[in-house]
Parts: structure tokens; C-alpha cells; sequence
């Protein structure tokens, strides 16, 4: 692109792949976006089933990063079956 | 201007229908998946007041015709018993490649101009009658696209703007894209919707559509500003609030709209 731009939908590869965050500049725009979306798959997790967090920690990031991976490797469609997922293939 | 309350949840409804009551609203807008479950009369006869329709979940940009179809004819058929002031829709992904995305993307504008123009074309012909499209609170760059896409998306489909005047409030801190590019929207539709937004976590800050709280100063300041592109014949004013719902902190919001707007506190619909 010719134009000193980011738009939305170049990001879409990143925006459930924790690891991709990190090809984007930590003090830029779209890292924060990035991280926005990923929030909210934390918080579907988490706020769901708090108990895990006493097992990865309070940021949960032990066990939400290489879930978010394993996720990512199967496509999970990260639909209602979000959680069941979870429970029954991680 | 009539101001009007987004109704998203059954457990709210008693807060909703008290708004209504005490006149604090003068219409309902309905997010209607969430009220499918619901036969249409007893759904009608829940609400004393007219009723707007804000669709969802239909992901008619990307869902498949038979998905399309079945949920028109469902919807027809609550557009049939409600007659809704307005029935609005999304323009934006909440897939990729098959992966539900929890926070809504937008839309390349540019190179996906023609095949949301077909999307629209048939889910507003499906649906029957007009059909309004929302903007997307932008935080990257296309949002600076926005404005251009839908002046020519409304006129060569007949569709019409559904105005989020804080998702342009949103798109105007993240990616510098001028209030006034709205202008020519503003004065082409007659329906609006406005809430409260919030900032990222991290920085660099970004303002997100949160509708978690009170309306910030620089959106009431963008109502005031265009009151008079907004009020018209048949305008319709709705609010957001889909956190920390409390009924005197709505109130507080909605009479700031009505201040702007000029009118008087409602007369009471009962």
C-alpha cells in the first residue's frame, strides 16, 4: 500500500493469535487494537471460569497464550463451543 | 427529536418500561435477535410507545442466503406486528476465515465496496423495506474511508445511514478523520444513535464504543454543534447503554440529549 496507513482488516490475522501481536511496534495503534480484541477472549475465558485463574496466575496468560496457539492450530471457530473447547481439547 | 432508549436484555425490561411510563423516552429500540424468542403481539404489547428495530446478530454480510432467508422471514414477521420506526444493521466483520472475532472488525471500504453493495442489496430486499446501516467505531485508518462509502452505498442502494454520532466521536480520536466529513450523512437520514465511550488499557490510548457510562463532553459538543442537521421531521434519537445500567444515570444522559434538542421533558405516554 502506497499510503502511510493501517487498516483495520490487515490485522484481522492477529486479532485472536496472541503471538502475532508482537509483529507490530508496542507503541503503536495497532498493537493496542490488537490487544482490545484479545481482551475480550480472556475475558470470555476467565470471567466464565475464574478457578483458572489460581492455576495460571493472575493474568491468566500462562495458560490463555498457548491456548489462544492451540486454538489458532485448529481453527477452533471460537463460536459458542468457545469454552467446551476448552474444557474437552486443551 | 425524539430520544429513545437501545432495549437489549429481558432483565432490563422493567428499568426500560419505566423510562417509558415516566416519558424520559418517546420510543424503544429493540436488538431484536435478542427478542425472536418472544411471539411478535406479546412482544408489541410490552411497549407503550413505537418501537425501532437495531439488528445484530444477522451478519448479513457474510452469512449464507439460506441462514439470510430463514432469518428474514422471521424478522418480516415482527416488522408485520410492530411496524418499527426504522429497521438498522451492521456493516462490519464478526468473522474471519470461519473464527468468530469477539470485537467486531471494519471493513476494507475500499476493496469491498462491491460485494457489500450486493450484500445490502439483497438483505434489504429480503428484509422488505428500507434498511438502515451503522458506522463502525474506526480505530485504524479505514475508518477515514467511512463517510465515502456510505454516501455512495446509501445512494446507489437506497439504503439509508444509520448515524452512530459517538462512533464518529471514536473515529475522529483514532484516526483523525474530521467531524464534518459526516455532514452530507447527518443531513440524509433522520435516525441516530449515540452512547459513551471509553479508553484502551494500554497506551497509546484508543477510544472504544463501550456504551459503559456517560456521554463524554466532545459528543454532546458534536450534538450541539449539528443540532440542526440532526433534528428533523421524524428524527430519532436512541441511546446506548449496555453497562452499569441505573436508571437515574440513564436519566441523567438522556435529558442532556433533550437539552440539546430543545424539548421538554416528555409527556408521560401512560
Amino acid at each position: 500500500m502506497s499510503e502511510n496507513r493501517t487498516i483495520d482488516s490487515e490485522l484481522l490475522d492477529a486479532l485472536m493469535v496472541p503471538a502475532r501481536q508482537a509483529d507490530y511496534p508496542r507503541d503503536s495503534r495497532a498493537f493496542v487494537r490488537i490487544d482490545t480484541s484479545l481482551r475480550v477472549y480472556w475475558h470470555v475465558l476467565f470471567d466464565i471460569c475464574p478457578e483458572l485463574l489460581e492455576l495460571s496466575g493472575p493474568d491468566g496468560l500462562s495458560i490463555f497464550r498457548p491456548f489462544m496457539a492451540w486454538a489458532d492450530a485448529r481453527q477452533l471457530s471460537m463460536n459458542w463451543t468457545f469454552i467446551s473447547g476448552f474444557i474437552s481439547g486443551y | 427529536m425524539q430520544i429513545g432508549l437501545n432495549f437489549t436484555l429481558g432483565n432490563t425490561l422493567d428499568l426500560v418500561q419505566r423510562l417509558i411510563r415516566e416519558g424520559e423516552v418517546d420510543y424503544c429500540e429493540l436488538l431484536i435477535d435478542n427478542f425472536l424468542h418472544v411471539p411478535p403481539h406479546e412482544l408489541a404489547g410490552a411497549f407503550d410507545c413505537p418501537i425501532g428495530f437495531h439488528i445484530m446478530f444477522s451478519k448479513f454480510l457474510e452469512s449464507d442466503p439460506e441462514y439470510l432467508e430463514s432469518m428474514a422471514a422471521r424478522l418480516r414477521t415482527y416488522i408485520d406486528v410492530l411496524k418499527p420506526m426504522y429497521v438498522s444493521d451492521h456493516v462490519a466483520r464478526f468473522n474471519h476465515n470461519g473464527r468468530q472475532l469477539y470485537h467486531l472488525a471494519e471493513l476494507d471500504y475500499r476493496s469491498e465496496y462491491d460485494a457489500v453493495r450486493q450484500r445490502v442489496e439483497r438483505w434489504q430486499e429480503k428484509l422488505g423495506q428500507r434498511l438502515y446501516l451503522e458506522n463502525y467505531p474506526s480505530i485504524m485508518d479505514s475508518g477515514c474511508d467511512a463517510p465515502g462509502f456510505f454516501e455512495r452505498i446509501t445512494q446507489e442502494t437506497g439504503g439509508g445511514m444509520f448515524f452512530d454520532a459517538s462512533n464518529a466521536v471514536c473515529a475522529h480520536h483514532n484516526c483523525g478523520l474530521a467531524l464534518d466529513a459526516w455532514e452530507t450523512l447527518i443531513d440524509s437520514t433522520p435516525h441516530f444513535h449515540v452512547g459513551s465511550y471509553n479508553y484502551s488499557i494500554l497506551e497509546p490510548k484508543v477510544v472504544l464504543d463501550t456504551h459503559d457510562g456517560e456521554l463524554s463532553s466532545d459528543t454532546l459538543a458534536f450534538l450541539e454543534r449539528y443540532k440542526e442537521r440532526f433534528d428533523k421531521p421524524g428524527a430519532t434519537m436512541t441511546y446506548e447503554r449496555d453497562v452499569n445500567i441505573e436508571y437515574d444515570a440513564i436519566v441523567a444522559d438522556l435529558r442532556k440529549l433533550r437539552a440539546i434538542f430543545g424539548d421538554a421533558k416528555a409527556v408521560s405516554h401512560v
